[in-house]
């Protein structure tokens, strides 16, 4: 973890000034309120462009205390651009703590991803959502998507699923996978890939969504039920990986594929950053690690 | 008679952190129904505001946000504090209100609030119940998102129909009002999805 550091002058904390973040307050307790129902906001124009995440930013922003340890990820990997830069950010505007760890953190922003290591209660996972709208792509007017809401109307979406099986054999979306929040409201979980959808069924930890371009909030409480939509004969099923991660061994994480050569070799490994590294400094070894034991190796 | 600036007493000390912190707490109490959450009440507002109902308005209410206050607290001191800390509106006609400062008398009918559409349920009203606290008094039983199962809670000085009150409420899911009760020292939310029921 590093500490809080003084923050730079001449900004308001978290930047955003105290006006905007009431507003953004106020959209968050509704969405509290109303599990998986999109939130209008007037989301702020940032200092980055849209699709940088400035929803989860403003989110952020307008919960953040000094108190707060934040943690910030980009596919799982706290060391990319996304994740450094919204980090240094914070550290510059709100002096906050940061950490990569994840069971240090008070407040994570993530892009796309939910951490391997479950989340307790007390934390915060702040998404960054690029489409918040579930049933965008099946009906492409706000005006219709928000009558299909307020009457639960989502056969669309079965139907769209059950296309799916007809031509494919199975369900074959496999990151943004709609569910359904309580019984009632059809949610994107943005563009997570589906093995984590069951990390948010009854999460101890409170899960907000901030979509900036698109200018809507939506929320998780902790213990809210959450189910990845599918059919009984076809029920929902999580990404399976042939191959064990191949820095740490890991074989229950979600694992990112790399090309390491030119010759079409290539690597699976841990995507989130945390967890791999946490695992080998615990001494666990994956075939590609120098030091694996021989048993481990390809 | 136009208040003048000497008569309007301090707000936040340090409305930023202050006002965050509070924050932090109502949604800490609306996203976990039932649990308690201390907020540090602004001792200076003018009485009978309550210090943490004042801080919890202090918090949300702004220009955009009418409020509405019952009959106990139309007293022009109460008005000018309001008007000098937040800017916002009074709201006459409770449907038109964001928010509303209520107590347990006379407390209006729910549904005479803004109780949100059914395209948009979130435009519903705020409540903010003053209550005389979490110990001794009646006790429910509260169930739904955020809550492990089901937990008891303990409220003392709310309308006595409390359960009859918000179980009307609960059926209109997912239009519907969102309660944050205002102790002495701390809040507990209780918005439209929890189920309650009065432990007799």
């Amino acid at each position: 973890m590093t500490a809080p550091i003084k923050r730079t002058e001449g900004y308001a904390f978290a930047y955003l000034d105290e006006q905007t973040k009431r507003m953004i307050r106020r959209a968050i307790l509704k969405a509290v309120a109303i599990p998986g129902h999109q939130v209008p906001f007037a989301a702020r124009d940032m200092p980055m462009p849209y699709g940088w995440g400035t929803g989860g930013i403003q989110v952020t922003a307008a919960i953040l205390g000094p108190a707060d340890v934040l943690k910030v990820i980009d596919q799982g990997a706290d060391d990319t651009t996304n994740a450094v830069s919204i980090r240094a950010f914070f550290q510059k505007t709100a002096g906050v703590a940061v950490t990569t760890r994840t069971g240090e953190a008070s407040v994570i922003q993530t892009r796309h991803r939910i951490p391997e290591e479950p989340l307790k209660a007390g934390q915060t996972l702040i998404y960054q959502v690029p489409i918040p709208e579930p049933l965008r792509f099946l009906e492409p007017r706000e005006t219709e998507t928000r009558v299909m809401h307020a009457l639960a109307d989502y056969g669309l979406m079965h139907v769209k699923l059950y296309e799916d099986i007809a031509t494919h054999g199975h369900i074959a979306k496999t990151y943004a996978y709609p569910v359904k929040v309580e019984g009632r409201y059809l949610m994107d979980p943005s563009p997570i890939p589906k093995f984590d959808n069951p990390k948010m069924h009854m999460s101890p930890a409170l899960q907000l969504f901030g979509a900036g371009r698109e200018k809507r909030i939506y929320a998780l409480p902790p213990f809210t039920r959450v189910e990845s939509l599918d059919f009984e004969d076809h029920p929902f099923e999580r990404t399976k990986f042939e191959a064990p991660c191949a820095l740490c061994g890991a074989t229950d994480a979600y694992l990112d594929e790399v090309v390491i050569d030119d010759r079409g070799g290539r690597m699976f490994v841990c995507s989130d950053t945390d967890h791999c590294e946490t695992r080998r400094a615990e001494g666990r070894r994956g075939a590609l690690l120098g030091d694996a034991p021989k048993e481990n190796r390809p | 008679m136009a208040p003048t600036a000497t008569t309007i007493a301090p707000g936040f000390r340090d409305p930023v952190f202050q006002s965050q912190a509070t924050f932090r707490a109502v949604l800490d109490a609306l996203a976990e129904p039932g649990t308690e959450r201390p907020v540090e009440g602004i001792a200076t507002a003018p009485a009978p505001l309550a210090p943490v109902a004042a801080a919890v308005i202090a918090t949300l209410a702004d220009f955009e946000t009418a409020v509405w206050r019952d009959e106990t607290l139309r007293l022009p001191e109460i008005e000018a504090w309001l008007a000098f800390h937040t800017g916002a509106p009074v709201a006459l006609d409770p449907a038109r209100a964001a928010f509303a400062l209520i107590g347990a008398d006379d407390a209006p009918d729910f549904t005479d609030f803004a109780l949100g559409s059914d395209v948009d349920p979130s435009t519903s009203a705020t409540l903010v119940l003053r209550v005389a606290g979490f110990d001794n008094g009646r006790r429910y039983r509260l169930s739904g998102p955020g809550i492990d199962g089901a937990c008891e809670v303990t409220i003392a000085g709310a309308p006595t129909d409390l359960a009859d009150r918000l179980a009307a409420n609960r059926a209109l899911f997912p239009r519907g009002v969102d309660l944050i009760l205002s102790g002495s020292t701390s809040v507990m939310g209780l918005p439209r999805t929890t189920r309650i029921e009065e432990i007799r």
